[in-house]
């Protein structure tokens, strides 16, 4: 009987194991709702970090979830994902907001020139700053 | 009166040179890899690969942010970053070439990139079979190339290396136009 008892108990942890381990790492990427705004910034600030070669206060944004405001220059599809390109004062950088799955339906209702406000996670920036996982904030 | 002339000839030519010398550029590029193992299949896509390219030298040159890529599982995009490109260190892949015998006027056209793909502070050089296609006043770029991450100094636990292909694919498809300035 106490061998029966244990082989169920051992049965239950291995079982309760493999579960935490297959949850853990098929873990898909957390909506940006979910996930907590560290700064508030305009389009053209977040240039102007990188045109001064500030970028360390930026760098320190990097994986985060920031919200950016600024004008929609462009909205693009390719490869089955939306982005909106937001303007600066600086005609040759933008910010890249690649949005997530889930907020197409709400692009219909945007417009080119159209200030938005756009919270995403900050990559980093090439030419232009590059967010990811974009949801729409207004 | 013939030195004001002169003047004036070079400065109209260097206008028309700066006119078609023009750059092409695409800030949304897809650049996707590929690690194919009997134990797992790894995916993940980057969809704001920056890239120019130049009509009149063929010049061509890539930056790719390698936290921007998209993996399907959470852990395996830490994993991608933390381990093995140690992307805080090395935050870009760049690639630097030029399209062999470039043609600006043809539709379409089978080409060779020449250029030296770096990463992780590691350059190598590389020859792209690509095919380039115009339309209207745009032009595509795809092709696809073998990276060795042993070349690459990117060590994988020996945990791990069941999982992780010793050669990644690496396909890419730019779409260039011109650029605003």
């Amino acid at each position: 009987m106490y061998r029966h008892k244990t082989k169920i108990f051992v049965f239950f942890i291995i079982l309760g194991l493999t579960v935490f381990l297959y949850t853990y790492i098929n873990k898909p990427e957390k909506d940006t709702r979910d996930i907590e705004t560290e700064v508030s910034l305009t389009t053209n600030e977040i240039i102007a970090y990188i045109d001064n070669a500030d970028n360390d206060y930026l760098k320190s944004y990097i994986n985060k979830a920031i919200e950016v405001e600024g004008t929609v220059k462009e909205l693009t599809f390719k490869n089955n994902i939306h982005s909106i390109l937001l303007s600066s004062d600086n005609k040759e950088r933008l910010v890249l907001c690649q949005m997530q799955q889930g907020e197409t339906s709400k692009m219909e209702n945007i417009k080119e020139g159209e200030l938005v406000k756009i919270k995403g996670i900050y990559k980093g920036s090439l030419l232009d700053a590059i967010l990811l996982n974009c949801i729409f904030i207004q | 009166m013939l030195k004001t002339l002169l003047s004036f000839f070079i400065f109209i030519s260097l206008g028309c040179v700066v006119i078609e010398a023009q750059d092409y550029i695409d800030r949304q590029g897809e650049i996707t890899f590929f690690s194919y193992t009997s134990v797992e299949d790894i995916q993940a896509k980057n969809n704001q690969g920056l890239s120019s390219i130049s009509l009149e030298t063929g010049d061509i040159a890539v930056r790719i942010l390698m936290k921007a890529f998209v993996f399907k599982k959470s852990l395996m995009h830490e994993h991608f970053n933390e381990s093995y490109i140690e992307s805080d260190l090395y935050p870009e892949a760049t690639f630097l070439g030029k399209i062999i015998d470039f043609n600006q006027d043809d539709d379409e056209q089978i080409r060779i990139i020449k250029g030296d793909f770096q990463l992780r502070d590691v350059s190598k050089p590389f020859e792209i079979k690509s095919k380039i296609t115009k339309e209207n006043n745009t032009y595509s770029i795809e092709g696809e190339l073998e990276v060795n991450i042993e070349d690459y100094k990117i060590k994988v636990p020996k945990l791990l290396s069941p999982n992780i292909a010793k050669t990644i694919k690496v396909s890419f498809k730019f779409q260039y136009r011109p650029n605003e300035k």
